[in-house]
Order: structure tokens, then sequence, then C-alpha cells
């Protein structure tokens, strides 16, 4: 029996609307997740942006004012450039690191479980504990870092000294991710042909060079992920700067979401300003992401 | 076979392109090979064959160098090689995935050994461009290996063991990941290269016609273990044992059990089927459990009457081109497979008589080994 | 318990089984006897079950005079079963045994209202503004400890009770007279927010006096700048002791800005309308704070934490340290030296020191406001104050605390000190963003410390920061 074109059409609507309804069904809950806790908050954070005033008491709009004051805030290029300061002194370690890390757990065998655990382990210790953590090792009269220069008779350091306080503050984050890349990248390798490798080994390629020409290009897409993403992170950081230093001495480890936290909790209603910087930091994140993107897909295999 | 420590020149003397002394291989309390001796000439194609975990793939690995081997020595080119890196073994391995780098062009993955080597660039340009030209894959350089075909990609993986140019070509089943028709285009093109190239090559496959059809000698092997080497007419027609005689032919030989026995002075085979086997009385073979076999094409129909024919009962008629392939049953219930040629006009569950061409009865001892009858040729 | 305490008790007994006083009252006069709450609890539940198994005493005639009740606390109080529910407290660590303190308190409470409960929670100083902040929206407690510098800003807000209609209640007004301080919290503006439990002093110097006689000087030493630039100097070991630790008190809190009143300086004029730092006197008071550091008198930021300063001070690492009154109850029992607690040197203008007040309010969420203003009046009473202070190292707002047990505890040196302190006492001033300024204000100031900066650069930007922060 042949069908009519309206036939058709409507059996195609049927089956279409079936699937779609599917569809929407697995994705319906995601949506509301994204909707509540994304969508929700960006939208309320550009109105935030916009207004005077504070959380317990009443708002006033103040149109762009808030913006337009950025520049005049004194501490801002401070802020900034420890933001960055901190992400370029804790971003390529943890990254190298892992990567050292990651090819010789990939080599054992024995054990690899407990090694991995505690490569791992410092991941799960809460950033607020993670400050307090190396609040003792920094202490200058019975800290680890100074009883071992001590014992070294090399002059005792004041690691969380102004000079200092972010360079502490970025070994401290490179202590906590390297082992949270490190276990990423374990993964990665251990899903590497073991063919290429047999391969490239008879044709000479020795340990660095299979290193060098095989391992890194093969992991590109997973190095691509992780530069992103720990910048994305690096340029957050907050929560050791608030145990360790609260943003001192002075201001040598106050960062951008650090002002902003003090602008959201203070006491003085600046949570409009504090919306602002969040948007400006979000905006030069997805430039520096975007950037990073274009630089490192340069070429043809990773798409 | 004894050496002294001193030297790590082949024992022998004799100049082997490979020779496999003693070889062992055991992962804990398992044994994949078992000691294992072969000697490679050079400018020979030698065929590896077995079902898998026979150890074939052990075996190429080891002469590699991709694998320790627990016991023995291999020697390549005349010099020991179990202490050499596999870089320096003078070998090239072609996979049996490719393992081509994905993030590599044509040319920077035929060239890659050279640029390991350290050759100028000129050098590995031209060699590039000679091995490609030899393969037919000038004009895919510039493209990856994703955008290649599985038989461009086999030439690729050809192509960087051509360039280092070395004195032996490991395979490792190359043409197991093609299909059916690409398999045997790339297997004359492959036996075409290696008399151009003329270099020894030892080729790992469980495809006994790709054994037959390449080889210059077929190293069957099982459990381990070599069964028999031997060029491939003689490893067909002269199994060394029910194995090799089952694995090696398609359809496999015709394995009929039975028992040898001696009456009134005369030694004779009873089995399913009435024998006459007229090398049988000097061979040195015991009374008890054997096995004859028999070669489908050397199975014959005939009329009523011939003498030493048998009944048999047509199951199953398998036209497979040139040939038919018939299933039979024998009296007493075993199965036996007949080929015909094309033109024979059979029906299922016709009765049939069928008779044994003159000398075609290989005759397997209790243990499975092949007896030697007198009536074979030298 | 001695006879006499013995002889008070019985007496008080009587009188309340005899009706002629209320609970609440033989509560709050057994303790201020100064007996255990939890064997008041036992006294009073014996007399309570006294009362019932043996009826209606008919009541003793006065003996003339107002009778004991009318001169003890405010008069009409709910009854004990009235009094039902879970209080939860957000309060400051301000000692190791914060939580016990406040058990204790409440121990006492309990012993008058079994059926009230408590939770305490404790938040950190460097974040206090924001825990509160963050807990009063949520509605998480019902009463807060507050500080005084927050407390314009809070009077601006609507998050916490407004409490004047109670506090100028008159029958309250007996009570009231006893809180000092009153007229300060009435200053900020028209609503009372709530009611002071201590006078506390931010940045005094902690002296170890054997070190300054060593040095040739004796408590006079902070008479004049010179004199202790000279003592502190002198006192400076290289390797082994600085001669005055500062930077140590959380962000420096307040440590700079009592140097800026001390130079006549303000964060704003008195009219509030316009910033008043960028004196040249107030730059000259940064420099000689910078120059402590310069001159390795002080150590520099960053070695010593709030935590870690009172046990480097015990072993001799620091001849002075700058720190609050509550840094106290941190210093071990014996401190193998004599100290003293001192107020900062005079600056050009004047000697100053900066104290603040604290401050119980309600959270104007919460449901129940008649129990948490019972529970604020107990933690505020006379004893309780005389207690908690007398324990977390400051100086109690009560003025009948003295009389209740204040000082059995706490460090000598904080009564030798209280007249040297309250001579030159200045607060805050009163704007909404004082305590933001205050904060930024003094990490500004500490950059010029660790020589990011020099005193006129930080000392300009502080007055940008005021400018900012506050609008003008």
């Amino acid at each position: 029996m042949r069908l009519s074109p309206g036939q058709h059409r409507q059996l195609r609507r049927q089956a279409r609307l079936k699937r779609e309804l599917t569809a929407w069904l697995f994705l319906g809950p995601m949506f509301v997740f994204f909707v509540v806790f994304l969508v929700v908050p960006v939208v309320g954070t550009v109105w935030w942006s916009t207004q005077a005033g504070g959380i317990v008491g009443g708002t006033t709009n103040v149109g762009l004012q808030n913006f337009q004051r950025l520049p005049d805030l004194v501490g801002a290029t401070t802020a900034i450039q420890n933001t960055l300061i901190f992400a370029l002194l804790s971003i390529p370690p943890i990254l190298i690191g892992a990567l050292a890390i990651s090819l010789v757990l990939a080599r054992i065998g024995r054990g690899a479980a407990a090694y991995r655990f505690f490569v791992y382990f410092p991941v799960l210790v809460p950033g607020v504990v993670a400050g307090l953590i190396w609040l003792f090792l920094t202490n200058v009269d019975f800290g680890l870092f100074d009883n071992v220069l001590r014992a070294f008779g090399v002059q005792p350091v004041t690691w969380l000294g102004s000079d200092t306080a972010l360079g502490v503050l970025a070994a401290l984050d490179v202590w906590r991710n390297v082992g949270y890349w490190a276990i990423f990248f374990v993964a990665a390798i251990i899903g590497l042909p073991e063919e290429l490798y047999q391969a490239a080994n008879l044709d000479g390629a020795s340990t660095a060079k299979r290193f060098w020409y095989l391992t890194l290009p093969l992991m590109r897409r997973i190095l691509f992920f992780a530069i992103v993403v720990s910048t994305i992170w690096g340029l957050q950081v907050f929560d050791t700067a608030l145990v360790l230093t609260n943003g001192g001495p002075g201001t040598a480890t106050t960062t951008i979401i650090f002002r902003v936290w003090q602008y959201v909790f203070g006491t003085n209603d600046k949570v409009g300003f504090a919306a602002a910087i969040s948007l400006v930091l979000i905006a030069a994140i997805l430039t520096l992401t975007l950037t990073q993107m274009r630089l490192l897909r340069s070429r043809r295999g990773d798409d | 076979m004894t050496t002294t420590a001193s030297t790590t020149d082949s024992a022998t003397g004799t100049q082997y392109a490979i020779e496999i002394l003693g070889v062992t291989k055991r992962y804990g309390k398992i044994t994949a090979l078992g000691g294992v001796d072969l000697d490679i000439e050079p400018g020979e194609f030698v065929v590896l064959l077995g079902p898998s975990g026979c150890g074939k793939s052990t075996l190429l690995k080891i002469i590699a160098g991709l694998e320790d081997l627990t016991e023995g020595e291999v020697y390549i080119g005349g010099k020991l090689a179990n202490y050499l890196k596999p870089s320096a073994r003078d070998v090239a391995m072609v996979f049996q995935n490719y393992a081509l780098y994905p993030h590599m062009t044509v040319r920077a993955n035929i060239g890659f050994p050279l640029k390991m080597a350290g050759r100028p660039k000129g050098e590995i340009e031209q060699q590039v461009a000679f091995a490609s030209g030899l393969l037919q894959i000038g004009s895919e350089l510039d493209k990856y290996p994703d955008e290649l075909s599985g038989g461009q990609r086999q030439r690729v993986a050809l192509g960087r063991a051509i360039v280092r140019q070395p004195l032996a070509f490991l395979m490792d089943e190359p043409l197991s990941n093609l299909d059916a028709l690409l398999r045997v285009q790339m297997r004359s093109e492959l036996l075409r290269l290696h008399k151009r190239v003329g270099r020894t090559t030892v080729y790992v496959t469980h495809d006994q016609i790709e054994a037959m059809t390449m080889a210059d000698r077929v190293v069957v092997m099982r459990n381990g273990l070599i069964q028999q080497i031997g060029p491939p007419d003689e490893v067909y027609r002269r199994p060394a044992n029910r194995f090799v005689a089952s694995f090696v032919g398609s359809p496999p030989m015709n394995i009929l059990d039975g028992r040898i026995e001696t009456a009134d002075g005369r030694r004779r085979f009873a089995g399913p089927i009435p024998v006459e086997i007229p090398g049988l009385a000097g061979a040195t073979l015991d009374d008890g459990p054997a096995a004859i076999g028999i070669r489908s094409e050397e199975l014959v129909l005939t009329g009523v009457g011939t003498a030493g024919s048998f009944p048999a009962v047509i199951e199953l008629v398998e036209p497979v081109g040139a040939d038919i392939f018939l299933t039979a049953t024998v009296e007493g219930g075993a199965i036996i497979t007949i080929r015909v040629d094309a033109e024979t006009n059979v029906a299922e569950g016709e009765n049939v008589q069928v008779s044994i061409a003159p000398g075609a009865i290989r005759v397997f001892d209790g243990a499975g080994d092949r007896v030697r009858l007198t009536s074979d040729a030298a | 318990m001695d006879k006499q305490m013995e002889r008070q008790t019985e007496e008080l007994a009587n009188a309340y089984l005899a009706r002629q006083m209320s609970r609440r009252t033989f509560v709050t006069r057994l303790l201020a006897l100064g007996i255990a709450p939890a064997a008041v609890g036992a006294i009073v539940a014996a007399c309570s079950s006294a009362a019932t198994t043996v009826p209606s005493v008919p009541p003793a005639p006065s003996s003339g005079g107002s009778s004991p009740a009318a001169s003890l606390g405010p008069q009409p109080s709910p009854s004990a079963a009235d009094l039902k529910g879970n209080v939860r407290f957000l309060i400051g660590p301000w000692s190791s045994d914060e939580v016990a303190h406040h058990q204790h308190i409440a121990q006492g409470f309990n012993a008058i209202y079994p059926n009230v409960t408590f939770d305490f929670r404790l938040y950190q100083w460097d974040t206090a503004s924001q825990e509160i902040n963050t807990s009063l929206t949520e509605g998480a407690h019902d009463i807060y400890m507050t500080t005084e510098s927050s407390y314009p800003d809070y009077e601006s807000k609507t998050g916490f009770s407004d409490l004047t209609s109670k506090i100028t209640d008159p029958s309250f007004a007996g009570e009231l007279a006893k809180y000092q301080y009153m007229d300060r919290i009435k200053s900020y503006g028209p609503k009372i927010l709530g009611l002071p439990i201590s006078f506390h002093v931010e940045d005094a110097m902690f002296v170890n006096m054997d070190m300054v006689q060593a040095a040739g000087f004796d408590e006079h030493f902070i008479d004049s700048y010179p004199t202790f630039l000279d003592c502190v100097t002198k006192m400076t070991k290289k390797g082994q002791t600085y001669g005055m630790g500062i930077g140590i008190q959380l962000g420096g809190y307040a440590e700079w800005y009592q140097r800026l009143r001390a130079a006549g300086g303000s964060y704003l004029t008195p009219d509030l309308k316009s910033p008043n730092v960028n004196l040249p006197a107030v730059v000259e008071v940064t420099d000689q704070m910078a120059s402590l550091f310069k001159l390795g008198i002080a150590p520099p930021l960053g070695t010593y934490t709030y935590d870690a300063a009172p046990a480097a001070f015990a072993a001799g690492k620091m001849a002075i340290y700058s720190s609050d009154l509550a840094s106290t109850t941190a210093l071990p029992a014996s401190v193998p030296f004599t100290w003293k607690l001192l107020p900062y040197p005079p600056g050009p203008v004047s000697q100053v020191n900066f104290n603040d007040l604290s401050i119980y309010m309600i959270n104007s969420k919460t449901a129940d406001q008649d129990l948490a203003w019972e529970v604020v009046k107990w933690w505020t009473n006379g004893s309780s104050d005389a207690y908690w202070a007398d324990n977390s190292g400051t100086y109690p707002a009560r003025s009948d605390a003295a009389t209740l047990g204040y000082g059995t505890n706490s460090a000598p040196q904080l009564a030798e000190a209280l007249p040297l302190f309250q001579a030159h006492a200045v607060g805050l001033e009163n704007f909404p963003q004082w305590s933001d300024v205050e904060n930024l204000a003094e990490a500004e100031i500490q950059n010029c410390y660790a020589g990011k900066e020099t005193a006129a650069q930080a000392v300009a930007n502080v007055e940008k920061i005021v400018k900012q922060e506050v609008g003008i």
C-alpha cells in the first residue's frame, strides 16, 4: 500500500515528537540546574553590577557608575598584578610537575594505587585546611621550612613576608593541584597505544625523544584542557589567600577575587561594585581562554 | 649447542640472517615459548604460522627486542642481539595496527626513523620519495593517517620500515586488519616488494593461506613450540603431526581415528573405512590407537564395485567456485570432506561410492606424530 | 562555702520560700554571692520542690525598707515555664575556651529557665563582619556579639532588631544605669541595637619590663616618642630580639589608626563631609612606624601571626608586641619576666588609645524576640559580664562587674593598666563605612611598612580610599 505524502508527513511528525520528548526528559533536569545555578546567577550579577546598596538594605540603580569607578580604585592594579603573577608562578610548575609525576606513575606497576593516592591526597584537602597546614609549614620559629634551612645553617626566611607571600601562595597551589592533573595525565598516558611506543623504540627514538615526539603531541588535547582550566582556576585564587595571609601583608596577596569577597561581604554595601569586578574578571578570563584556544589549536589533528 | 662466554658471534659459524637458539619465554608460571630453535637464511621469507596464543608474536617481539627472553640466544646478522636495544638490532617492524604516528603526516611518519638517526634533511627527503614511489603513495605524503584508507596506511607502515634499509623486516599480522579483497591484493604486492628489496622477512600470521602463498619456509607453531619447519608444499603434503595436518589447508585434512592391529602376521589399520596402506608393513609402529589422514582432494567419487572403495552419504554440498566441498558420512558415523570439481553432479542425501587416491594416506601414531611409511618418497 | 556565705544563702532561700522574692532575683543573688551556677541550679531546684511540698507559707511581714527584690534586676520577668526554645549565638573567639565560658553563663540562665537551649558558634576575627553579615541575611543565628566598629553600618540598616523601646523602658532603668558606655552606643543614631559587654583596647603594648630596665629605662619610656624609639632601639638584638613587634594584630587592626588620631588626623572631618587624612603630621607618624621596619626594630611583616605572637613574646623574641587585650589569655601561665600593658607613646598632637565596645545584638529575623531579649539581659548582667570579661581578657562594660568577681582570673596587668587606657581613649568615627575604610587603610599602610611605597604615597592612598568608600 502506498502512503500519500500527507500521511508520510504525519507519521514523520509523530516519530520526531516522540524522539524529542525522550530527549527533553533526559535533558530537562540538567537544563533546570543550568538555569538555576548558572544563568540566574550570571543575570543576577549583571543586575547587581548596576546597583548601589547591599544585601541587607535596599538598592538603587546607578547605571554603569560601578564600572566607571573601577580604574580609580586604590589597589586595583595591585590586585590584578598579584593575580597574574600568581597565575604565572603557579600554573607552569603545576603542569610541568604533574607531567613529570604522571610519567613516573604511569610506569609503576606494583603499589600504583597507593602512590596515586599519595599524589592525589593534597587535592582532597579543603583549601582552608591546606592554608592551615601551610601556616604551620611556614612558621618562622617552628615551621618545617625554616627548620630545614636552619639545619643547613641558612638564615631562616619570613615565608609569609610581603616579598615571598605570593610565592608561598603559588607553591601551596602547586602542592594542591599538581596531583589533580597528574592523575589526569596518568590516565591519558596509560591510554596511549603501546604499539606506537614499540614502533618508535624500533625507529631509534630514545626515551627523551619518545616523550618529545610522541607523548607530548599525543597528549596535546588533555594538556590544552589542563592549561585552559588551570588558568581559569588560577585567576580565581581566593580561599587559600584568605586563610594563609588574609590578603597581606599589606596587599601583597590581595587577589581580584579577594577584593570581590571584601566588597560582597564587607560591612559596607558594595555588592554592585563586587559584581562589576566579577564581570570584568569573567570577561578577562573569557578573552584569555579564547586567545589560548586560538594559539594552542593552531594545527590540524586537534579538532 | 654451546657458546663460549666471550664471543657474541653465531655459534655455528654459518652466516644466518637470524639465528634463534633455545629461546624460552616465561611469564611467571605461564610458558609462552618452550625452547625454540630456528635459523633464517639471508633473503628468506619465513612465515610463523599458528593459532592465537601459540607464541608466534612473542617470538617476533623477542627478535625485535620489544620483549626480553627468559633463556636462549638470538643472533641477528651473526651478532648476539640479546642485549642490544631494539633500534640497534637492524630490524624494522610492521605492526598489525600499523602503529602510524597519528599526529604526523605520511611524510613525517616515513621519515621518522631517519630523523631519529640524525640523517640530513636532504637524504630523508630522498628516501621518503623513493619509498613512497615504490609503494605508490607519493601523492599522499602530506596527509595524516586518519585520512588514509586501510591499504594506504599499510603502505605507509611498510614505507617506514623500508627507509631504514634494515637487515630484516619483522611483520606482525600486517594484513589482518584489511578486508578480504585488499588482503589478497596486498599479499601479492608484499611478495613483489620482497622480491625487489630482497630482505630477510619474518612474517607472523594465523592465516594459513597467507603462509602457503607467501612463505619460502613455513614455521608452524603451537603452545610455544615449533611443530614443523618446511616449505609450504612440504608442510601441506607431509605434515609432521595431526596438528599441522588439521591446521594447514582448507578444508583441513580428513583425520579418521582407528587402531593398528596385527592379525595373521599382517599389520592393518582398523577404522571407519576399509583402507590399504602399502608402506605400513615396514613402518616403525606398534599396535594401538592411531589415525589416518587424507586430503579432501585425494578422495574421489567412483562407481560401485571399484576396488578399495567405500560407501558414503552426502550430507552437505558447498559450491566454492571452481570446486565443490562435499560433507559426507561413512558407515559408523565418521564425517569426511571431499573436494570435487564444479562440474560434478551430486545432491544432498545421495549415496555415493568413494575411493582414495594412491599414496594419499598419512598415518599418525597414538601421540599424533606422522609415521614414516616405507612407501614415502625420500 | 564559708560560714558567712552559708548564712546568706539560707536567708535568701527562706525569703524565696516565703515568696518575698522572685525566682529570678533569688538566682541572681545566689550568683552574686559567688556560688557556681551548677550549685545555684541545685539550690533552686531543692527550694522549688520544698515550695511545692510545703504549701503556701504566709508572707512574713516585711522587715521595713525596700524589699530585697526591688534592688535586684528588672522586675516583671516571665515565669520559667513561659520561656522555651533554642537560642543560637554567633560570637568572637576571644579565648581558647570561649564556648566553655558561654556555657557557664548558660548554666546560670538555665537554673531559672530550664527549657531554653543554646548553640554557640564562633566566627574568625579576620572574617567577622563577613560571617556576621551572611548569617544575618540567612537568619542563621539569633544573638550576635558585634564590635563597635561596624555599629554605624548596622545603625544604617535593618538587619538587627531595634531594642530602643526595651532598653529605654522605665522598668529597665535601674539596670541600664549599670551599663557603662551606653552614651557611646546612643551617639551613633536614633536606634539602640544592643547592650555592651566589653570595653576593649585594640592595640596595647605588651612590654617586657626586664628588657626595658636592661636598656636603662622604666615604664615612662612611653611618655615621648624619642625615648620610646631610643628604648626599642636599645632592646633590639639582631637575630635574637626585636624591640617592637607591630603589624601582628589581624590586618593591623586600628594600629595605624590610633597613630593617625595621635597626629591630629581622622578619616573624616567631624562633620563627616571631607577626608582628614593627608596631613604632614600623619605622614610623619607613618614614616616613624615604617622606619621601625627599616631599622630592623620591628620583625618583617609576616614573621609573627596574631596566634603565634604571644609565645614569641614569652620566649623573648620580641621586647614589646602590639596586640589587643585578649592576647593576655594566650600568654603562657608563667612568663619568665615582669611584663606590663602600656599604651602607645604620644604622637605629634596627642597620646591616643583606640578602643571599641563589644555589643550583644539580636537578629531581626529571630522569631522569639522576647526570649532573645531575656538572654541578652542575662549575658550582659553584672555577674555574667564579670565572669566572661575575666576569662576572655578584656575590660567588662558593667560597672558592677568589679564587685561580682572580675579580676579573679584575668592577668593583674589588665586592672593595673585600665586608668592609662581610659585616660586617652578614642573610639571610631560615626560613618557606616568606617570599618571597611579601616581594613583597606591598614593594608595600604602595611605596603609602606614593607617598603613598597613611601609614607606620603601610602597616606595619599588612604585619603583616596576614604573618598572612594564613603563616596565623596
